[in-house]
This record gives structure tokens, sequence and C-alpha cells, in this order.
């Protein structure tokens, strides 16, 4: 069963800069992908219609058979670039409002990870660090048992180790019920984790593969392939 | 942290490899129990997918065998096998010495003699 | 999800209120008991003062947070985190208004004890309890009962169509994307123009019609103000969840 599927997805602002055309894509459970494209070109347009926070002007765009709305934001885990806290809410009391909205919501997982991290959570979220408030955001985010998470950008600000221990969270965070998107123009870092590959090119989908596919075919990796394709 | 892959091969086959080479070494004893996919993957840092395609294909050539009833994967027992794999794993040794040999100009009789004079140094 | 809708809400908010409510009382007293030697007519002027302007802070600053309190949850500052939870627009905007309801009405309330307090005299509580008393009283027939009743719902909906108006503005303003700003202030200023002309109009079929029908112009007036509210709301709806752009 697709837990996303985009029939002629399409997103324009105003009559004619479309950020997004004609997308056709089919996503199934129990996948690591990485979408991947150069700034601009429409890889945190498709994550935020997904989300929620983006309406489609043209297509469609379903998630685990259903529009968008309340009941797929209950299975979906968003992780924007940029900080959604607000910024007085202590952490603590994120994590509860969490647990409050959000009935997949595993709060001992999240005080785990909080430890494991060494982040205070009586700390007010302003207070905190850039990188941590990030690592804060990622607790959120895979503390969710969704079926789908969204990550866009998750390891572009973080340090190296940070970087390490939320790939390989979400390798640990894999069940064959759930799919993880993450968007990223650093893809030799994570290259190893993703399944599949999706590459998007001024507003339309390029490619969509599998990276062992990517290696077999064209003989390298999906990041030297990458470079390839969008060669300036 | 996770392992260094190669660029232009799927990371499963990688992945086989590297099993291949642990069980001729002994280093996953005949009969021994291998780690899980979900260990092997976050030891790697690789996706759990890729993990399973790669024990897939090491059940395919029977080195490995999930045992029924018994969870996990187990390195087979059986002797023929094993003894296949090394010899497989030798002649590859073998020709990649000779090929590496023959491309810094010394033919067969001299890469052989080669290794005459090398004793054992440990 | 709407109790814990309200619940958070009401949490987010109370302190500001309280903060605000109790100033408006206490500082009043403190002038009073700071101003108890001074001459009779600079007592009143400043007693006066702080009434005049701690009971239209107190109104002021209430309004700008109402109002502002959706646009902060809803398009600007903490939009992504309201989006994505699983809860219906429609949920928010029964709570938002709801509390736009509470607050307005203590603000009132609090405007009133302001000016009481600025001159330590509380007489005009029971004069209003009076005046509703005694209009209770002089209502003899079904007819006025009605009507009566009508008014207080008309003040309840008076502040549902204030909400809905701005929530409606907003909406707006988003169709327009960067140049929000413009779109809301042209929708709230066509709506203000429009009002006058109703009003205009209703005036004049009230002095064409006389007396009699006044109850007639009343419940249209009523009816007109239900419809406008429902497609405010409705309009807003619309466009936060099928226009939604939160860039």
């Amino acid at each position: 069963m697709a837990i996303l599927e985009a029939v002629k997805l399409s997103k324009a602002y105003g009559k004619k800069k479309y950020a997004l055309e004609g997308i056709n894509l089919n996503i199934e459970s129990g996948k690591i992908i990485g979408l991947c494209g150069p700034n601009g070109s429409g890889k945190t347009t498709l994550i935020k219609l997904a989300a929620g926070l983006l309406t489609p002007t043209g297509g469609e765009l379903t998630i685990d058979g259903k529009a968008i709305g309340p009941e797929t934001k209950a299975i979906v885990s968003y992780l924007p670039d940029k900080t959604f806290v607000p910024e007085n809410m202590k952490v603590f009391a994120i994590i509860d409002f969490f647990k409050e909205f959000y009935a997949d919501f595993d709060i001992n997982a999240s005080h785990e990870m909080l430890k494991r991290l060494d982040i205070d959570g009586s700390e007010t979220f302003k207070t905190l660090s850039k990188g941590t408030q990030e690592k804060v955001q990622l607790v959120l985010i895979m503390s969710r048992k969704a079926k789908l998470y969204l990550l866009d950008e998750p390891i572009g600000g973080v340090d190296p180790a940070a970087r390490d221990y939320i790939l390989s969270t979400i390798i640990s965070n894999y069940n064959a019920d759930s799919s993880v998107i993450i968007s990223t123009h650093l893809i030799s870092d994570i290259e190893n984790t993703l399944d599949e590959v999706i590459f998007i090119k001024y507003g339309k989908l390029f490619l969509h593969s599998t990276s062992d596919e990517i290696r077999e075919n064209h003989g390298m990796s999906v990041d030297a392939y990458f470079r390839e394709v969008f060669r300036c | 942290m996770s392992w260094k892959f190669d660029d232009g091969t799927p990371i499963y086959l990688q992945i086989a490899e590297r099993i291949r080479a642990q069980i001729a070494s002994g280093e996953l004893p005949p009969g021994g129990k291998i780690p899980t996919v979900r260990e092997i993957a976050e030891t790697a840092g690789v996706n759990p997918n890729t993990v399973q395609r790669a024990l897939s294909e090491l059940e395919s050539s029977a080195l490995v065998a999930s045992e029924r009833g018994n969870g996990g994967r187990f390195v087979s027992a059986n002797p023929d096998v094993l003894y296949k794999l090394k010899h497989d794993l030798a002649r590859k040794a073998a020709f990649d010495y000779v090929y590496r040999m023959s491309k810094l100009g010394f033919n067969r009789s001299e890469a052989q003699n080669y290794l005459t004079e090398i004793k054992e140094e440990k | 999800m709407l109790r814990k809708v309200i619940k958070h809400e009401f949490l987010n908010t109370w302190l500001q209120y309280a903060v605000l409510f109790g100033a408006a009382i206490f500082l009043p007293a403190l002038v009073y008991l700071a101003t108890q030697n001074v001459i009779e007519r600079d007592q009143n002027t400043f007693r006066i003062l702080v009434a005049v302007l701690g009971g239209s802070a107190v109104i002021i600053v209430t309004l700008a947070w109402t109002t502002l309190g959706f646009e902060k949850d809803f398009t600007t500052k903490n939009a992504y985190l309201y989006h994505t939870l699983p809860v219906k627009m429609s949920t928010f905007m029964i709570s938002k208004t709801l509390f736009f309801i509470i607050w307005s009405a203590l603000s009132i309330l609090f405007t009133l004890l302001c000016a009481c307090f600025s001159v330590m005299d509380f007489s005009v509580f029971p004069r209003i309890f009076d005046y509703i008393a005694h209009n209770l009283q002089e209502t003899d027939t079904v007819g006025e009962f009605v009507m009566g009743g009508v008014w207080v719902l008309r003040i309840i909906l008076a502040f549902i169509t204030l909400y809905g108006l701005n929530m409606a503005g907003y909406a707006f303003g988003h169709l327009f994307g960067k140049h929000n700003r413009l779109g809301e202030f042209i929708f709230i200023i066509s709506i203000i123009i429009l009002y006058l002309f109703y009003s205009y109009i209703l005036q004049g079929f009230t002095n064409t019609l006389g007396l009699r029908s006044n109850a007639i112009v009343f419940y249209v007036d009523f009816a007109v103000g239900v419809i406008v509210t429902i497609a405010f709301c409705i309009f807003a709806h619309h466009v936060f969840t099928k226009k939604l752009n939160i860039l």
C-alpha cells in the first residue's frame, strides 16, 4: 500500500511560477528515501504539500489513501528546516504538548533521546544554541511512531557527531510500516541509508529509482551521479 | 563508525562480500549466529533493506541459513560449502596477485619466485 | 480535540490577561490612595485621567491581543506548529472565537472596574442591575420577551461577527501572499464602508416604515448579522484549508 501518492501534482505561485509541475510519485511503506535536488528545485515545496502547509494548485496528493487533513497529519511527522517550537516554551513543555496532541508520540523515547543528547529539558527553547534547538526538534519528530516522516534538510546545520546520531536514529527507528523521506543536498553523508532516491529538477520529477540501480546502471555512487545530473 | 563502501557497486553486494570474508576468516564461525539485520544496519550505517538483500544473497548460495523455529540467521555448518568459499576467495586472491605482478612487468614464474622468497616475515 | 485546544489556549494566555486586569484595578487604586491629600480639583483630574486612560488601555490591549493572536498562531510565528497538528481548522476557529468573547467581555468588566477603582465609586453596578431588572419587569408581551432575548443574542453575535471579520480579514490577506497586509487592509476598509451603507439604508427603512415595523427591521438586521457572520467564518475556513500557503 502506497504511503504517499502524487498524481500530476503541481504547485504554482501566481500565474506562471511553477515550484512543482506534474509530479507523479508513488512511495511504498518501509523505505528510506532521499529527495535530492539543488536549492529551489521544489524539494521543500513537495514536503510542505505532504505536511499540509501548502495546498496544491493542480493534481492530487494522498497519504495512506487519504486527502491531506487532520487524519493524515496524525500519521505524518514533519521536521522543517526552521524552528517551529514557540521560543518561550520549555523543552519538557513542548514534549508534553506533542504527547497531548499526537496519539503516536512516545514520551519515554523522547526523554531518553534528550538524555543521550545531553539536553536539559527544563531549559527554555530560545536559550538553547541553534544546534541544540535542531536536536530538540529532531527528538520531537523522531519520538512519534508515524507512518511517514518528512525530514527537510535534517543534517545541514548539525555537527558530524549529531549527523551520525540522526542517521543511526533513522535506521534504528526503521520498520516496515513507515517510510522516511529525507530532503537533502548532502547526499554522500546519507547515501548508504537510502533505499530509493528521487531527483527533482526545476520542479519536475527527473528520476525515482533505487540507489542500487543507480550504482549498477551508472557505475557510480548516487552522490557522483547527482553531481553529473545537476552539473552547473 | 559506519563502514566504507565503493562507489561503483551496489552496497548490498559489498556487504555480502564483507560477511563472506568474515565467514572465511572464521570471524563468524561455522554454525554460529549472525547479527540481525537491524544490528548490521546500525553498525554499518546502512539501510536495513539493503542488509536484508545482502543476507538473501548469501542465503541463495547456502552460506547462510535461517533456522526454522529459531529466530535469526546462522552460518552454514556444511564443510563443503565452507571449503568452496575458502578456495573461491583464495583463487581470487591468487588471480589478483598475478594480475598486479604482471602490471609491474613480472611474468608468472617471476611472480612465483617472489612468493617463495618471502619467508614467513611476520 | 476541542477540549485540548481550549486548554492550551487558556494556558498560553491567562497570565497576560491576569496581569492586565490586575493592573487595571491595582493602578487606579494606587492613584486613588496617592491622591488622597491632593486638592479636590487636581484630585478629580488625576483620577478621571487614570479612569479614562486605564479603561481605554484595557480595551485596546485586549482587542490587540485577541486579534493579533490569530495571526501569530495561523499565519506567522507558530503557523508551522499549528497547521501540522491533527486538529481541524474549524476547531481552532471555534476556540479563538470563544476566547475572544471571554477576554473581551472581561475587558469591558475590568474597564468599568478600573473607572470605579479610580474614584472608589461602585454605584454603577447597582444601577446596571436596576436597569436590567426594570426592563425585565416592563416586559409584558411574548413579543417583547423574545425581542429581549434576541437582544442578548445580538450582543453575543456582535462579538462573533467581529472576530469573524478578523479571521476573514486575515484570510483575504493570505490570498495576497507577500502583500497580505494590503489585502487585510482592503478587506477591513471595504467591510466598514459596506456596513456604513447598510446602516444608512436600514435607518432609512426604519424612518419610512414607522414605529410599528421596528420589530421587522430589528429581526431583519439580526438575520443579516447571522448571515454575514456565517459568511465570514466559511470564507476564512475555506482559505485556511483549501488555499493555505505557509511559506
